[in-house]
This record gives structure tokens, sequence and C-alpha cells, in this order.
């Protein structure tokens, strides 16, 4: 490579000079370019290859600006003839772009001139012992800025196909991949936000479907509206939408609530019915409410408990309410398997338990709450994802709150409590195996982790404990103000489209430096199927365009090795 | 020879610059914004643009304004024999020594009664070609001279003969490198684009004229 | 301040007074010699005995003689013929300075030819001359004398002006600035000679040629009009005894003519010259003259003519010329003078550049055969300081 080629090269996608800027606060960067070919979450790496450092941020601000305000102010279209208003427009306006400062790295060697060093070099940034760094210094002045190249984001968020990297999407000027590491992404709970309409599910599908190909988590979903197990329709496009279980049939395991459950018409690979003695009076009490439950209600509970241990729910449930039978003194007095004579007995209101029973109804009536379920399908679910397959749990008819709130937090409290224990069994050095990370998908979560209950559910125990347990969260929701701050601040990585409310903008960027950038880029995200990645499990924040989830994305993943996707899409789609 | 045109021959100078004078009947050829050169020796020669034509006026000359009809004779002689001078003003814009051109000012500047030849179009193309077209900010220095008068025509000069030499992007590049050195001076930048427009504008009409004759 | 303005404030009005009193004085006499004039103005012949009656008494006189016009005749200028051609010629001199680093001398004539309504661009002569080194050096004097380089410079002047005006289509004329004859105050009376009879032959050249030499003297400050008329005041009986023995105040002769040439163009009869050297180059070269007003309606400006007696015979040629020195003059505008004569002072004339330019050839040609130079003497060292500092 001779010197003129050298100084070319960087050229060619060279979009500005740094100009000013400071650490705490964003870069400056005078484009070199018209305004109109960047844009506001550009990904773009200041620096040059002989530098010390690269620098890599995102644009989250274009300014017009003028070498003299005059030359802005004066229609110079009108006062000169079209060549010289240019050459003058030029020299004399520009856009001004602020950069985020965020990583700084190396530079590694020139790829063409030492290609094998550069691979050497590459992977060592794949596997982190050179990782990119927390900027901590700054650019030179007049350090040529650019848009990153594949290679840079690949450097930055990591390989496709290489680990545990996997494409979430791609930039939007140049449609460079971007990935994410699953590893890290399930190491602690996630989030995936966006108003109705954005791609929340798809996104989803698309991370489920990656997470299942990577074989490393088990993952279970608490699949409320049939999105995720059984094939669908887009509601919008009228597409046919594929299922997990019709990509993995012998990998996800389709789970029916209710003993004669079907999913979308089929059967599922078996039910799930819940135990009466596996409900705690906690499961009971995170439906307040739901069931519009009174204060006095943990009393009773308790006094249940007390009174009946295990079974307090089948014997509550038998209890007959507004029985009365005629006494030793002839005076009608309650009816011995009456709650009211329960409640005198151990000495609780007996008009409050008689409420409780009565809201309750709704639980007791509940068909898949049985006394004794035909087989014991928890055991079987948890037993699936031990073996490396993953759960689809569909709520079939039952597609009430109610019964999404009991139905998953009862089994995310037994699932978790079994985590904890085999955890405590692996670390308490009893030669236990190491328990299989685990993945808890749950849509509309604010319903479960809400400020009021957010105290009560396992749910944000996971979320808090991080990976304590080998269990996290992924959850999937449009109103993320509605979801307990401590929660949010937990979430690992934050994957959001368009939040029209800036309640939900703050409440996904809490806990984040940059805020301010972050939100204006946020709020001017495409309506659809773009995505701000943010948080911990992203080295930087960046802004992508989804990975479509279509025919083309499972051949992909599918055949991963042998069609390695092509830098040039034109003739995706085309059958050759 | 014909592509050296001696136009005069050189009154006083200073570094940034010098008068020569010539006779009234010599003053066909010198024109404002022309450039001319003067030979110092084999070695060196100094560049510059005129800048100022002055035709001088004297005790007689005065006097015969006052004439109520002045005498065709006299009028002749005046402009052929008398030696009101023309003065003419070049600024200095570099030299070349030995071959290389710089747009540094002359080391040295000329001397009284030196030889001022107008350049040729080879000459033009060499000078203004070589370097960054630093020469111009000469030009631009002193604003006391009609400065965007005086580099539309210098620009006009030069770029014809860029153009003819093959070299049309010659006259982007210095109207880049003017609107780099003055575009901190709004209202001169304007007036000396203003003045540029005006030689497009001319040209424009002659390619219409040109094409209308086929 | 090397002037004391107090003693010159004391002595000021005594000046005014004298002043007063000589202006008075002049005109009560120019009225006594209008008186004559008025009176004498026709009998040519008479007056002419007069002043040949004069002469023999006094053989010094120095008067004008009228010719055959009226003593207060005017002739308006007439029409200029379509062609005319014009020469005109002027000298100047480097005068040789003891302060200078080397003595030398040098005779700049020029001179510009128009050929009047022909259209064509007029034509400069110039030549100069390095007056040889023997003639500068002398062995008595030792340097050449300012009044013996002005006298080779007026020759000069006079023999260019023939030789350039040779070939000039008829009719011509040429002049020079100033009286035609030489005056000089020579120290040598046989140098003078020898210069008198080459200005024969030179007037001789101009009269084969029939070229019309004429002197032009712009600010006549002459008498001899005047001394005419005191001739005859003190021999008519009429005025002999009111008329004083002696002038009181000197008056001149474009005084008289005043009230005479009153129209622009005008020119006065034609006189010659009675004097002792009068009849010097023969009678054909004797020299004649007259007066004219070359001024405006506004601004009467008198010039005195001088041409040679062979050119003032015939009135046309007097015609002629007074035609084309109103022309000339009218070209300069508000300052009448004739163009031609201003144009060949500018060509003659050496500027200081050229002077110190001469001379420094000068002194690197002796330098170049080691020949001694010497440095400028000390006074001549400070003026150049004080020509260049001023500067
Ligand atoms: N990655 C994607 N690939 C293909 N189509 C997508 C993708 N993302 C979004 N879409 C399109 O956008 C529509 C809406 O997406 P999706 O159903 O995922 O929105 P959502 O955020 O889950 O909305 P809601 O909150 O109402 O559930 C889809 O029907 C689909 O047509
Ligand atoms: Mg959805």
């Amino acid at each position: 490579m001779t010197d003129q080629q050298r100084s070319n090269t960087p050229k060619t996608d060279q979009i500005g000079i740094i100009t000013g800027g400071s650490l705490k606060n964003n870069l400056q960067a005078r484009l070199t370019v018209p305004s109109h070919e960047v844009q506001e979450g550009a990904f773009v790496v200041a620096g040059g290859e002989k530098d010390r450092w690269l620098f890599y941020g995102l644009i989250t601000d274009l300014r017009l600006e003028a070498h003299d305000p005059r030359y802005a102010q004066e229609d110079l279209g009108r006062r000169l003839s079209p060549r010289l208003a240019g050459l003058l427009r030029a020299q004399t306006l520009y856009t001004s772009a602020e950069i985020t400062n965020t990583l700084m790295m190396e530079p590694g060697p020139d790829p063409l001139e030492d290609p094998e060093g550069y691979e050497t070099w590459f992977q060592s940034v794949l596997t982190e012992s050179v990782p990119p760094q927390p900027a901590k210094t700054v650019p030179l002045h007049h350090a040529p800025v650019r848009l990153a190249r594949a290679e840079d984001i690949a450097l930055i968020f990591g390989k496709e196909g290489e680990k545990a990297f996997f494409r979430l999407g791609d930039t939007l000027e140049q449609g460079h991949p971007v990935c994410v590491n699953l590893d890290r992404l399930v190491q602690r709970s996630a989030g995936i936000f966006g108003a109705t309409g954005t791609g929340k599910s798809f996104l989803t599908r698309v991370i489920l479907a990656g997470l299942i190909q990577h074989d490393k988590t088990a993952v279970l979903i608490f699949d409320m509206h049939n999105e995720y197990g059984p094939d669908d329709i887009a509601s919008d496009t009228g597409l046919h939408v594929p299922g997990l279980k019709g990509k993995f049939p012998t990998k996800v395991r389709m789970v029916g609530l209710g003993r004669n459950a079907t999913i979308r018409g089929a059967r599922p690979d078996y039910t799930l019915e819940v135990a009466e003695a596996d409900i705690t009076p906690e499961d009971v009490l995170l439906l307040a409410q739901e069931l519009n439950l009174r204060d006095t209600t943990a009393t009773t509970l308790d006094a249940l408990r007390a009174s009946f241990h295990g079974t307090w729910f089948s014997e509550f449930k038998k209890m007959r309410t507004n029985a009365f039978v005629p006494g030793d003194d002839g005076k009608l007095e309650p009816a011995p398997d009456s709650v009211q004579a329960w409640a005198e007995s151990v000495g609780v209101h007996g008009s409050a338990a008689e409420a409780l029973h009565s809201k309750l109804r709704r639980l007791f009536n509940a068909p898949y709450i049985v006394e004794q379920p035909a087989a014991n399908a928890l055991q079987q679910m948890i037993d699936n994802l031990d073996n490396g397959q993953h759960v689809v749990l569909s709520f079939g008819d039952y597609e009430t709150d109610l019964d999404y709130l009991f139905v998953s937090n009862l089994l995310t409290r037994r699932i978790r409590e079994v985590w904890e224990k085999r955890t405590n069994d692996f670390r308490g050095g009893k030669g236990a195996p190491e328990p299989r990370p685990l993945v808890i998908a749950v849509e509309e979560a604010h319903k479960l982790l809400n400020r009021e209950m957010a105290s009560q559910t396992s749910f944000s125990t996971i979320a808090r404990e991080m990976r304590k347990y080998y269990v996290t969260l992924l959850i999937i929701d449009q109103r993320p103000s509605q979801i307990y701050d401590e929660v949010m601040s937990q979430l690992g990585t934050r994957i959001t489209g368009w939040l029209g409310d800036s309640d939900d903008i703050a409440a996904v960027l809490t806990g984040l430096a940059s805020r301010d950038a972050l939100r204006g880029m946020l709020a001017r995200l495409q309506p659809k199927e773009e995505v701000l990645m943010l948080g911990w499990g992203v080295p930087m924040p960046i802004v992508i365009r989804s990975r479509r989830y279509d025919n083309v994305f499972w051949e992909e993943l599918l055949q991963p090795k042998t069609s390695s996707r092509k830098t040039n899409t034109v003739f995706d789609g085309l059958d050759f | 020879m014909a592509d050296h045109i001696e136009i005069g021959r050189l009154l006083r100078s200073e570094t940034t610059g010098f008068v020569f004078g010539c006779k009234l009947d010599q003053i066909d050829s010198p024109s404002f914004g022309a450039l001319v050169r003067v030979r110092m020796d084999d070695h060196y020669q100094i560049f510059g643009l005129i800048y100022d034509i002055q035709v001088q006026d004297d005790g007689l000359v005065r006097q015969l304004i006052t004439s109520d009809t002045l005498a065709n004779e006299a009028w002749l002689d005046t402009r052929g024999n008398r030696t009101v001078p023309v003065e003419i003003g070049v600024l200095a814009l570099g030299y070349m020594l030995d071959g290389q051109v710089s747009h540094l000012l002359p080391p040295r500047p000329p001397l009284s009664l030196d030889e001022i030849f107008l350049c040729t179009p080879a000459e033009i193309a060499a000078f203004t070609g070589a370097g960054r077209m630093g020469y111009l900010r000469h030009v631009l220095r002193d604003q006391d001279k009609p400065v965007e008068e005086l580099l539309a025509a210098h620009l006009k000069q030069a770029r014809d003969v860029q153009s003819a030499a093959g070299n049309p992007a010659w006259f982007e590049a210095a109207l880049e490198e003017v609107i780099a050195l003055l575009k901190d001076d709004y209202p001169t930048l304007m007036r000396v684009l203003g003045a540029v427009d005006e030689l497009e504008l001319a040209r424009d009409r002659q390619s219409e004229l040109n094409g209308r004759l086929g | 301040m090397p002037v004391n303005l107090v003693e010159i404030q004391k002595s000021l009005s005594s000046f005014a007074d004298q002043a007063k009193t000589h202006f008075e004085q002049e005109a009560i006499y120019l009225r006594e010699l209008e008186q004559v004039l008025t009176s004498y103005a026709d009998p040519l012949d008479q007056i002419r005995s007069v002043v040949g009656r004069e002469v023999d008494t006094n053989a010094r006189l120095r008067c004008a003689v009228p010719t055959d016009e009226a003593i207060n005749t005017a002739i308006p200028v007439g029409q200029l013929p379509e062609r005319v051609a014009l020469l005109a010629a002027d000298g100047s001199q480097i005068n040789p300075s003891r302060h200078a680093r080397v003595p030398f001398c040098v005779i700049n004539i020029g001179a510009v030819e128009m050929l009047r309504g022909s259209g064509q661009m007029p034509k400069v002569y110039q030549e100069s001359q390095l007056l040889d080194y023997d003639r500068t050096t002398l062995p008595d004097t030792g340097l050449i004398s300012e009044g013996r380089v002005a006298l080779a410079r007026d020759l000069a002047e006079r023999q260019k002006l023939a030789d350039w005006s040779a070939e000039l289509p008829q009719p011509a004329i040429a002049m020079i600035d100033g009286p035609l004859e030489l005056y000089r105050d020579v120290q040598q009376a046989t140098e003078f000679e020898r210069i008198a009879w080459q200005f024969q032959a030179v007037l001789e050249q101009f009269r084969r040629n029939n070229v019309f030499l004429l002197g032009y003297v712009d600010k006549p400050g002459s008498d001899l009009l005047v001394s005419l008329l005191e001739v005859i005041a003190r021999q008519d009986k009429a005025f002999q005894s009111s008329f004083p023995k002696d002038r009181p105040v000197r008056v001149v002769d474009t005084a008289l003519f005043k009230d005479i040439l009153t129209a622009p163009g005008d020119r006065s009869a034609v006189f010659s010259v009675s004097s002792p050297t009068s009849g010097k180059f023969g009678n054909d070269q004797q020299v004649h003259f007259f007066f004219m007003n070359v001024g405006s309606e506004d601004f009467q400006h008198l010039a005195r003519v001088e041409v040679p007696a062979w050119v003032a015979g015939d009135k046309a040629n007097i015609a002629l010329i007074q035609a084309a020195l109103w022309d000339q003059t009218r070209i300069m505008g508000t300052k009448p003078y004739p163009y031609l004569l201003h144009r060949s002072h500018e060509v003659a004339v050496v500027s200081l550049d050229e002077h110190r330019r001469v001379e420094e050839m000068i002194v690197s040609e002796f330098l170049r055969h080691h020949i001694p130079v010497g440095s400028p003497s000390q006074k001549q060292a400070v003026k150049d300081l004080m020509q260049d500092g001023g500067k």
C-alpha cells in the first residue's frame, strides 16, 4: 500500500473532524459532508489509524452553523450564481455534530498490511482480553471522524457467528451488522420496551430464537397472547409468522394451562394444572388489586395458614359461606364447616373472612387449579429446562390478567426456589452440577413489576438478584414507567423502540450517563423496527434497525455456518 | 519577439510592489489586472499584478485643459512626445528563482529602469498554477486597493489561460482559496464574489453568443 | 530667524510711501508721453528725421523708429492659413562648477516642430553636447564663465533652429524665446566678435531658406518707444518747456501700448530700432519689432515680437506671424505663451537628476582611466544633503 492510497482510504468514509468537546460533555465535530448524509444515532469513530486511540461514540445532535452569521442570513443563492453560492456555502456554512465520547480503544494492526496480526488482535478484542474501555481521554483536535465501518462495529459489538455474538440488527446509515453477546445479555435481567406496534414481540422472537439456537440458556416463556410458541398471523400485515415450536419442534415444549387446553386448536405437549397445595397466601396477596382485596386480607390469610398449613387453600375452598345451623340454645349459629365458624374459632373477623372467601371464588372456580393434578407438570417443566429444552407456557383461553399474574408468579416462585436450592447445592461443594441458566420471558411486565407488587413478586426478587441463582428475566413492556424503578435500574440490557410518553422515556433511561442525548434519540426513532440498545449488556448505546424476523432470518439462523451472511444484501430473498 | 512585450521601465520599488513608467503611447499594452514580470537576471524574475494605472498630469497638461479648442497637433504631441509618464503600480506576487516559482514576496525588489514585460500565457499558467495559490493573499492584503476589481480582472485572465492550457479546474480552486482567505471579512468577500460573478455572467453571455453562431 | 522682522517693520511705511509717489509720477509722465504720441502718430518722415538728428548728437541712442505704419496703429489678427510649418527651439546648460567633482559643461538644445493643420504628430529634436575639456578649463580664468556658456548656448540654439528648420515646407516660421540678438556681457571682445560673425551666418541661413525667424519676448521691459517719444518731445518746441529734461521714473513701452492694442490679437505698428549695433548684420537682418496683445477680452497680455528686416519688409509675412502666434498662444489657454516655445523649453531643460547622472557618468569614466576626481566641495556636499532631506 502506498502512502497515497493509505491517506486516501480513511477519507472515503470520513465525515468530519473533531473541533472541540470535553470528557464530561460531548465531543464536537465539524462535518465535511452535507448534513443529510449523517443522522442522529449514527455510530462514529474519531481518530486516525496512526493515533494512539480510536474513540467510539454516537451522533446525538446536528447543528447548522455559519462561519459568520451573515453567510447564513443572506440568501446567497439570490445574490450569487449557483456555482459561486455553492463554493461559498461549502466554506462558510457547515454542520456541526455532537458526538458522545463513549469508548476508546487502541487501534489494532492494519488489516491489509498484517492480516494475521489483525485477526489475532481482533479475536483478543472479542474475547475481551483487550476490551474497548470507557473513554478516559479525548481525541486530538482535528482527529478525523468517520462513520463506523463493519469492522469497527464488529470490534465493539462482536462479530456475527463468533462466540455468543448474535446479530440483532444493523446500523442505520450503512447497515453494518450489530450484535449482542447472548451470554452477557442473560447475565442480568433485560428489558424490551416500546410503544405498541414498535416491534417488541418480533424482536423478542428474534432474541429467543437466538438464545434457543445458542443453546447455553434455558428459556421459559409466559406466552400470554400465544405469540411465541405457535405460528401466528401478523395483525398488521396478515403475513404468516412462524412460532418457536415450529422451528424447534423438539427443543421447545408447549405447555397449555388446564387439562383440556388447546393452543390455536392444537394440543400442547402437555398441560399444566396448579395443585391447590402449591398456592401460598402470598400468591393470593399478589392479586390484591385484581381481586380488590381488603387490608384485612393478610390477617385472614395468616390465620388460614396457621390453621391448615399447606392445605389452607383446599380447606378454605371447601368451607361454606352464609351457612347457619340452629345451636343448642336454638339460636342460629354458624355451621361448623362454614367460614364464619372457622373465623370465630381462630378469632378473625367473620365478615372479613367471608369477603375473602367470596373474592377468592374466581380462583376456587379456576379449572386449572385442582386438588390433585393428573401429572406433575411443574416437575416436568423443570426437567425440560434442565435437559436443554425450553418451555412456552400458553395461557390458552385463560387470558385475564388474574390468570396471568397468578400462574406466572406462582410458577416463577416455584422454579426460582428450585434454582436457588440447586445453586446452594452447587456452591455448597456437594458435587451438585452447575444449574443451567434460565431466562424467564414475561410480556406486560408492568403488571408483575409495578410499584405496589414489586416487593411481593418473585420477579422483582429475580431482577434484584441478577444472576445469583442462575435465573434472569426478559421483560417485555410498553409502559416502562409503570415498572418499579428499582427493578428498572437493575436491568442490564435495555432495548427500546419508539416511546411517546416522556415518563416512559425517562424510565428507560434511568441510571444512564448521557441521558439527555439519548432521550432525543429515543424520541426520534422510527415508529417501527428501530431500537436503541443501551445499558450494561452492550458496550455502548447504539441505534439499530431491528433484524427482520422472516424466512431469511430462520434460514440464516438454522444453517449459519454454510450460508454466512453476505455483506451485499442485494440478492437476499432472490432464489438462484 | 512578439511574446516578450516590454511595457516600460521601473521607476521605484519596494518589497510589496513597484511602480513603473511607460510612455503615453505605450499604454495600450498593460492593462489593469494583468500579470507582469521583471527580469532581474537569468535566474531571477519577479512577478506582479498591475493594480493601478495612473496617467500623471503636469503643468502643461493642466494648462492645455484651459484652452478652448485644443489643437489637434498639440494633442498628438502630448500623447506621443511628451514624457508625461504613465505610472503603473504593480503588486508583487512572487518570484521565480532558477525555474522555481515561489509565492512569497521577492527577496529583492527590482531596481530602477529594470524592464517590465507582460507575461505570456505560458508564464501566467506557470505562475498561477504553481503551489496552492498562495499569491492570492498578496492581492487581498491591501484593502486600499480596489481588491474586488483587481481579483476579478486577474481571475479572468488566469482562468482563460488555465482553461486553454487544459486546466479548467484551476478557476474553482482559486475561488475556494479566495473564499478561504476572505471569509472573515464578509463585506469584502461579498464584493469580490460579486465582481467575479460579473465575469461569469460575461462568459456565459459570450458562450451563448458563440453557441448561436455555431 | 535670520531676518529681523522688527527692523523691516519699521521701514515699511516709508517704503510704501515711496512706491505711492513712484506710481503717481509714472502716471503723470505717461500722460505727457501719450500727448506726444497722439500728436506725432502720423508724420513718419518727420519723426525719422528727428531721430536722425538726435543720432548725430547722441551716438549711444537706442530707440524705436517707425517704418510705414502710424505709431498708434492697431492691426487685428487675421486668419491662419490652412498649413503653416512652425519650429521652436530652446537651449539650456549645465554650468561648470568649482564645487563639482569634475569640471564639465553641457549644452542641451531642444526643438519641437509642428506642421500646423497637417494633423501630424509634432516632431521633437534634441541635441546635447559635452563641451570639450579644453574649452571648459581655461589656462587663465580657470573654468569657463557662465556668461560664455550662455552665449555659446544661445548661438547653438539659433544654429540648431536654422538647421532643423531648413527643410520645413513653406510657409515656415522659426522661433526662439527672447530677443533675436545676442547680448552678452563677455569679457573678451574678440570672442564675441567671433560669435557674432557666426550668428550672422545663421541669420543668413534663415533668409536663404525663407524661414521667418522671430524672437518672442513674453514680458517685454523695453522702452524703445518711450525713448523715441522723449527724443521727439525734447526737440519739439511745443513740449520742450514742460517736458522734463531727465526721465523722472522708468516707464516701459507696454504702458503706452496698453490703450492702443485693446482687442485680443491686435498687433502694433512694426518698428525698426536705431542703435549703435543695429546695422551690424546688414540692413536686411536689422531687427524689427512689434507688440501684440495675446491676451483675452478680460485680460490683456502684451508680447513683443522681433523679426529680421527681410521678414518685416512684407506685411503679409507679419500677418502670418501674427496669426501663427495668436494660434500658438491660444493653445495654452489661460496662460498665453506660444505652445511650441513652451515645449521646446521642456525638451531642452536639464533636470537635476540628469545633471547628477551626467556627473556620475563622467566620474566613472575618469575613474576607469585613473584620472583624479575631486571630492565635492563641502559646500556642495551640504547642499546635496539639504536637497535629499528636503525631498
Ligand atoms: N423485526 C421485525 N421483523 C419483521 N416485522 C416486524 C419486526 N418488528 C416489527 N415488525 C412489524 O411490526 C408489527 C408490530 O410488531 P410487534 O407486534 O412486535 O409490536 P409490539 O411492540 O409487540 O406491539 P404490542 O405492544 O402491541 O404487542 C409486526 O406485526 C410486524 O409486521
Ligand atoms: Mg407485542
